[in-house]
Order: structure tokens, then sequence, then C-alpha cells
């Protein structure tokens, strides 16, 4: 017998598909990312080093600008007061970056100058007040201003400062748009540029990108950009930042004298432009893939779990008892295996039906023969003692007319008795016929005279082999109402008695007894049926409720009546019946509910 | 079909919530002319202006702030092509232009436009005042009742000729300053401006004619540069003569580029720039700390402008009604006193004399 074990049921249709998706799906994803992370980390480091390189000679250049001009200032400092204005006038043909040149006394009065391009001013002017001549009031001799736009180049430029003697400084003003041009040579595939160069306040010394910023003096602390990223002082690390919406990536550092940011960047969209192409496609590509599986995931369950369904339509439909579908449509060798050994099932129950039908049919055949036979027989010993009244008063009045004793008034009483006795016989008639016609329906019975009747009918039976018939029903005053069909039980009590009779017959048994006993207990009835016929063996004891099993000789029993008896019990009464021993004998309890 | 229904609107939906974003930005577009020799008024502005805006992150309730930043070369032409530029991009509210000249470009520009503003911080020339346009400002015009100051100088002082050195590139601001003081004079018995020379004459011509003419004042028009290289070269040719400078030359490159020869050299201003006034301190703190210089009066009053647009535009970033709520408010905490608008959109403010002593601006 196969035996279903059913742990948390999950559907099939459900569970199928999503498995089939969750280990071709997921591993996909995860082994795409895996790599496409990979691919972009290899990818933003070979940026990062290439960016980083450019900063270093950035920082190169702007170091040797730096010492280039501060040399200059030195050899100021050593010729000026030898040579004088020739050198004023020499410098900057020389030192191309150096624009102007400019002589102050120590009251920031200007002395002597020289300049490529004239800026309106004269000998004399006062520039006590400009902020690159108030560290020289604090006693410094040698620095650099800050960067600032020219007044008539506009170019960014930035002046350093040199004392040359106790009342001469000298101001060499250092043209910075060189920068501005070897900036330009960084370019990015898009031919944007990569570098721009801000001094320490946040001005652009250069940008080429956007030369505006520069002579716009634009300040970078005020974006967005700078908050957020410089702010936080990265230097040389990889940066990603947005400036105007356009992602950029790019490193920053800052250079040792003047403090100056050196920001290398490049548009973030045009250097990934080609893994966002291999991004772009391959998550396409793994869209259609999972679109696919999902499709086939579907198809392959709704191939496999179809015929399934089918196979369990046809199921329910003979388990309900209709004639199932034959057509069964198969994808797959299994289940056409599995669908072929189906329809053969399929055939084997309907030849199993239909001979359990007939056997059925016997069965009911040899039931009711049965009963008839039993009834027959309670009809016998119901009548033998009628009977025998009946032929006694005959035979009597026979013998004394005979012999001539008849008397007139005798005739009466014989006849009396012979008329009484038919009318107990035709009354038994009645009662069997009765008994056996009764109808097949539910009403309400009191359960203590429907067995007394039940006792009545088979008493005579019963004491004819000297068999004592024991019951307390006499002994239970309540009456007991139960709903039922009234014949059946009956038919199963008089079943069990007759069944101990036989026993008890067999054996010989001495005072044999059976007891009936009705117990009403938790809105149960407990209905006993025991005898002293000594028990029923225990390797027989499981097997005495399935048919056919008799232990009687063939011409007492079919083995069908107990049966029968546990059929009408649990099916049709919804009760139970059962067995078992007891120091007398066999002890057979019915079981009802009272509601 | 209904699993691929589900499909698509399940991936319609993420593209929807990828892409959605939140509240559009709050376009601000921004003129001035910020490079060349006009730069230092301009960058003033927008230095100040952007500060305000720096403090709140650029950012007002749930919107971004963008601020569009446009160089006019203060050049008419490039004037024209930047606030056109701006209309096109759908920008609504324009703040500029920093002179008058531009100013006066960009005002019919904007008025051919509805639901437009155009907010000048700096703009003071004369024809603005009175119109109901799309144009207000919180710089005072010139008017004779508002420089009253420096017109109860010129009567004190009993000033009739005047020597006039200006910048024909700011004609109309010049001009303004021309008109008012032309009444005075004759009042005081003068006549007319004894001379009326541009900036750009060669210094010595200048000075030649400074020296030819009689005068009991030289009133310089012209940016802060200009004006400090050519009194420096005034003064170093012994010619002593009271100057009075204009409030576009008010900046520390005056000072820094005139040294002692700037000195005694008198404005008209609303803005002292030696205010002990906690909102003015706290400015000049704040814009040292994050530019590392000293503002000047314009990138002030580019703060105030910004200030108070901020607080318009945090009821209500509506353009549209931006004009009549700034209006409706009417009066507004400057960084030196209150700001009031009159029903056109022109302020008025108290002007008064400065002068530089000891290399500051202070109030004489």
């Amino acid at each position: 017998m196969i035996t279903v074990t059913k742990i948390k049921l999950k559907s099939l249709k459900s569970s199928l598909p999503l498995y089939l998706i969750i280990f071709s799906v997921i591993p996909l994803i995860m082994i795409t990312s895996f790599t496409l992370y990979n691919m972009l980390q290899s990818n933003k480091d070979t940026v990062l080093h290439k960016h980083q390189q450019i900063l270093n000679q950035v920082k190169y250049e702007i170091n040797n600008l730096i010492n280039n001009v501060e040399s200059s200032g030195e050899f100021t400092k050593e010729n000026y007061p030898i040579e004088g204005h020739r050198l004023l006038v020499g410098m900057p043909k020389v030192k191309q970056h150096i624009t102007a040149m400019l002589i102050l006394d120590n009251n920031g009065i200007l002395k002597d100058f020289s300049e490529t391009v004239s800026s309106n001013i004269y000998k004399g002017y006062d520039f006590s007040n400009q902020s690159y001549f108030a560290p020289i009031l604090q006693g410094k001799d040698k620095y650099w201003t800050e960067v600032y736009l020219s007044s008539t180049t506009q170019l960014p430029s930035i002046s350093y400062i040199i004392r040359v003697d106790s009342n001469t400084i000298a101001v060499l003003v250092v043209d910075l748009s060189r920068l501005e041009y070897f900036s330009e040579k960084f370019k990015s595939l898009d031919n944007s540029s990569m570098l721009s160069i801000i001094d320490k306040n946040g001005l652009y010394v250069t940008n080429p990108d956007n030369k505006d910023s520069v002579s716009q003096r634009e300040n970078i602390k005020t974006s967005n950009m700078y908050k957020s990223i410089m702010d936080k002082q990265n230097y040389n690390k990889q940066i990603i930042f947005y400036d105007n919406d356009i992602k950029y990536i790019g490193t920053y550092g800052i250079t040792q004298k003047l403090k100056w940011t050196i920001l290398v960047k490049e548009k973030y969209n045009y250097i990934f432009a080609k893994f966002n192409n291999i991004l772009l496609f391959t998550i396409l590509f793994v869209l259609i893939l999972i679109i696919l599986l999902v499709y086939f995931a579907q198809r392959l369950s709704k191939s496999i779990l179809k015929p399934l369904d089918t196979l369990n339509e046809s199921i329910n439909k003979i388990a309900s008892g209709k004639s199932p579908d034959e057509n069964i449509k198969v994808y797959y060798n299994e289940l056409a295996e599995l669908a072929k050994n189906f329809v053969i099932m399929q055939k084997k129950i309907e030849e199993r039906e239909k001979e359990n039908r007939q056997k059925d049919r016997q069965l009911y055949d040899s039931i009711k023969m049965v009963q008839m036979g039993e009834m027959i027989g309670n009809i016998a010993h119901q009548w033998r003692q009628p009977l025998s009244v009946i032929s006694t008063s005959a035979s009597g009045l026979k013998m004394n007319h005979e012999f001539g004793l008849l008397k007139n008034e005798d005739i009466p009483k014989h006849m009396d008795a012979i008329v009484k006795s038919s009318q107990y016989l035709s009354e038994t008639i009645d009662t069997f016929r009765d008994f056996i016609k009764e109808k097949k329906e539910i009403k309400s019975i009191n359960l203590q005279k429907r067995i007394k009747d039940t006792l009545n009918i088979i008493s005579a039976t019963i004491k004819n082999n000297n068999i004592e018939l024991k019951t307390n029903i006499d002994d239970i005053q309540e009456p007991i109402i139960i709903n039922m069909v009234a014949g059946e039980l009956d038919q199963v009590i008089i079943n069990i008695i007759n069944n101990a009779k036989d026993v008890l017959v067999e054996k010989h048994i001495e005072n044999a007894w059976i007891k009936l006993e009705l117990v009403e207990k938790n809105n149960k009835i407990l209905i006993t049926i025991e005898d002293n016929g000594g028990g029923i063996p225990s390797d027989i004891l499981p097997k005495v409720f399935d048919p056919y099993f008799t232990t009687k000789h063939q011409s007492l029993g079919t083995g069908l009546g107990l049966h029968m008896s546990y059929q009408i019990i649990t099916d049709s009464l919804h009760g139970k019946l059962y067995v078992n021993n007891t120091k007398n004998g066999a002890k057979f309890t019915i079981e009802l509910s009272l509601f | 079909m209904k699993r691929f229904i589900i499909l698509y609107l399940f991936i319609v939906l993420l593209f929807n919530a990828c892409s959605n974003k939140q509240e559009d930005d709050i376009k601000i577009g921004f003129i001035a002319g910020l490079s060349g020799k006009y730069s230092s008024l301009g960058t003033s502005i927008r230095d100040g202006f952007l500060l305000a805006f720096d403090e709140i992150n650029y950012r007002i309730n749930n919107q971004n702030v963008k601020v569009i930043i446009k160089d006019d070369k203060q050049d008419s032409k490039v004037a024209k092509q930047v606030i056109e530029s701006l209309i096109k991009d759908g920008v609504k509210l324009i703040v500029g232009n920093a002179t008058s000249s531009m100013t006066a470009i960009s005002v019919p520009i904007v008025n051919k436009h509805k639901n437009m503003l155009l907010i000048s911080a700096t703009a003071s020339g004369g024809e603005f005042t009175k119109k109901d346009d799309n144009f207000i400002r919180i710089q005072v015009e010139h008017s004779a009742k508002r420089y009253h100051a420096l017109l109860e100088y010129i009567e004190k002082e009993k000033i009739k000729d005047i020597f006039f050195i200006y910048d024909p590139n700011n004609y109309k601001y010049a001009k303004g300053y021309k008109k008012i003081l032309q009444d005075t004079i004759v009042k005081n018995g003068g006549d007319k401006f004894v001379a009326n020379v541009p900036i750009n004459t060669p210094y010595k011509d200048i000075v030649k004619k400074l020296k030819s003419t009689k005068h009991d004042l030289i009133l310089i028009v012209g940016n802060s540069v200009d004006s400090a290289n050519v009194i420096q070269y005034i003064r170093l040719n012994k010619i002593n003569t009271k100057i009075l400078a204009s409030g576009w030359a008010k900046t520390m490159d005056f000072i820094q580029n005139g040294g002692k020869s700037v000195e005694g050299v008198l404005f008209s201003t609303g803005y002292d720039d030696s205010s002990k006034d906690k909102a003015f301190v706290d400015f000049v703190n704040k814009f040292k700390e994050k530019y590392n210089k000293i503002p000047s009066v314009f990138a002030a009053q580019g703060y105030e402008l910004a200030q108070i647009l901020i607080q318009n535009l945090k009821k209500s970033s509506n353009i549209a009604t931006l004009k009549d709520r700034i209006l409706k408010v009417k009066k507004y905490d400057g960084l030196q006193g209150d700001i009031i608008f009159d029903k056109y959109g022109d302020v008025f403010r108290e002007y008064f004399m400065m002068e530089v002593k000891n290399g500051q601006y202070s109030k004489k």
C-alpha cells in the first residue's frame, strides 16, 4: 500500500518555474555583475594611474616655474644694485614669463619699473596700500603674492617679492598664462581639457575648458563640486563628482609651495563610453535571456504539469464515479510511461470494479439467503411449540373420540387451544413479515423496546438449544430514544447472537449463556453481547470481520455474517463494532453515538 | 499574457522611479560684466550673491537652485546675446546687470516677455525710475533727492566748477552724476562742467587740462583701478583739488592701487565699509572666510539681493508673482539698515558721504 506523507505542501505549479528561474537567473545575474564590476574597477585603476601621472607632471612643471622665478629674484637681488634699470629691461626679455618688474622703496613708492604692456603706472606712484606690500612692512624678505588678474592684460598673474637692499624691494610680475598653454595640452578623448589649477583661495589659475572662469575670478569654493570632493582632502585618490550636472572622474593634489590645487578630470561617461556600451549590451542581453528563461521555464513547467493535471482530473473523475477523459497529451517519455501505466491502471480498476460488483451481488444474494435461512429457522423454532399444541390437541381429540372418551365439553377446550395456537402462528408470521418488510428509513425508536422485540424473535431458538439469554434491558427505566434505521441494528444483534449460539452449541458448553447488556455512557450507547463459549483464538481475532472468513462448518456459515454486521455498524450507523475476549468468552461491543 | 503585462508594468514603473526627479530646479540667471577692466564690480556682486546661496547649499525648500552666470563683458552686443540666451533657456528670473548701461540693454528685452523678472543689485540709472515693468533693483537711483548729502556738501563747499573725468563705456551712469550736480553748481553761481574728459585720455593730457582750468572739484566716474591710477597721476603732478569718485570705484582695489594718493577722496554712498552693524560685520566675516579677501559694497549688495530673493522664493518659487510679492513685503533688513521698495520696485536707502582715511573708507 502506498502512503502519502504530507510535509508542508507547496504548489508544484509555482515552485517548479520559480526554482527553474532562481537557479538560472540568479547565477546569471551574479556572474554578470561580478564580471562587469571587475571590468569597471580595472578600468578605473588604469584611469587613476594615468591621472596621477599627469598630476605629477604638472606639479613638476609648476615647481619648475616657481624655482625659475625665485632664482630670477635672487639674481635681481645680487645684480640690481650694480646693473640698475638695465636689469629691469633685460629680465623680461630673458625670462618670458616675467612680464613686469617694479622697484619700490620702503614706503611703497614706485622708484623704477619695466613692463611689457603699459599699465598706466608712473614712477612716484604709491603702492604702499597694495596687499603684496604688507608683508614687507612686517619684515618679510621674500614671498609670493596671491594670484591676481593683471589690470592691463587681464591674465592671471602672480608676483614674487624680494628685498634687494635696505631701501629697495623688487617685484617680479609673473604671467601665469604660460601654465594655461601647458594645461591645454592635456586633453581628454573628447578634446576637453583634463586639467585645471586653482589657487589656495579657490580662484582658477588655469582652466582651459572654461577660460572665463579664470578671467571672471570664479571661486570654486562656492561650487557644490568643491564641497562634495575637495573639502575632504582626498589627495591623489580617485574621485567621482558632478560639476554642472556632468559626471567626472579624476584626482587632485596640492602643490608644495603655493598650495595650489591641481585637478585632473575627465568626463566619466566619455571615458567609460565603451564600458557603458558593454554594460548596456550585457544588461540587454541578460534581460532578453531572463525573459527567454522565464518563458521557457513557464513552458517547461506547463508541459510537465498539464498532463499531470489531466491525470489528476481523470483520477478525480474516477474517484467520483465518472468516466475519465481518454486523451492525455504528453511531451516527455517519462510522462508518456506514466500516462500509459495510468491507462493500464484505469482499465484494471474498471475490471476489478466489475468483478467486485459481481462479488457484491453474490454476497448480497448469499446474505439474503442466510437471512432467509435464519428467519425460517427462527420461524420454525417459534412454530414448534404451538404446532405441538395443535397436534397434541387434535390427536387428543381424535384419541378421545376413538376411545369414546370424548366429552362434549372437551371439544371447545381443545378447539380453543388449537385456535389460540393457530392465532399465535399467524401472529408470528405477521411479526416476521413486518420485520423483514420494514422499510430502510431513519426513524426515532425506543432502543430497549426494539432490542426486546429482536430478542423475542430469536429467544425460542436460543432456549431450544438450552442456552440462557441474559439481558439488563428491563433494568433500564429511562427509555433510550435513538434515530436510526431500526432493522439494521436488529440484523446485527441477531447475527452476533446466532454466532454465539452456534459456538456454544458446537462446543457443547454446559450452562451456556449469552448476555446482552445495554449501557448509556457519555452520549454513547454501548451494546455488548458476551457468551461463555471460551473466546476466540487470538490468531483469528483480528480476522473475524473479514468477508468469507468462517470457522464454522460449511453448512453452518457463509463467513459473511460478521462482515456484514461490521459494514452496517460502521458505514450505515456510523458506529463502531469490535470484539475482545473476556474470561468467559467472546465479547462483541456495538458502539453508537446518540447524536 | 497577464504575466507579460505585469512584467511590462513593472519595467515601466522601474524606469519611472529611476527617471523621476524631484521638483524642478529654480533657475536664476546672473548677468554682469565679469571679465576685463570692468569685472571688479560684476565679480564682487557675483561673489556676494553666490555666498548667500552657498550658505543654503543652493537649496530652497525641496528645490535645487541653479545659478546660471553670464558675462556681458560690458559690451552691448554681448549683453543682448546673453540675456536672449537665458530667456531661450527658459530662465524667468535674472539678476543683472551690474552697470546701468548694460541694464538698459536688458530691460526692454525682459519687458517683452511676460512673467519675467530682472532684478539688479547695482544699476542706478535714473531712466529706470518710476516704471512699472519687469525690472526692479535694490540700488538707489541717481536723483537729487537721494544724493542730498552730496549736494549739501557741494553747496556747503560752494563748489562751482567741476572737472569731470568719466568712463565712456558707462556713460549712462556718468551722465547721472553730472545731471544731479548740474543744478547745484548753477545754484552756487557756477555755470557748467568746466571739462568733460574721458578716462582713457592719456594722463599727461588730463593733467595738462587740469592745470589749465580753474576748478574746485574733480569728479571721476570710472572703475576702481582706472580711477586709482588717474588719481595717482593727478596727485603725483601736485594737483591737490578735492576729488569725488563714483560709487562704482568704491572697492578695495581703489585703495590698494591708489595708495596714499587716494587719501581724502570722497564718495557718496549708501554703504559704510566700516559699519559696525552686526549683520554687516557677520557678512564681512563670512565673506573673508570664504574668499580670503575683504568684500566691497557691491558684494554686500549682491548678498542683500540674494537674501531678498531667498526670503521670497522660500514662500513660492513662482517667478510670475515674485515681483509683486517682493514689493508687497516692501521693507527688508539690509546689511546696513532697511531696504525699502516703492511700488515701482525702486528702493530708498539713506546716502551719506564717505572719504578715504588711512587706507580705509570712513564716514565723513
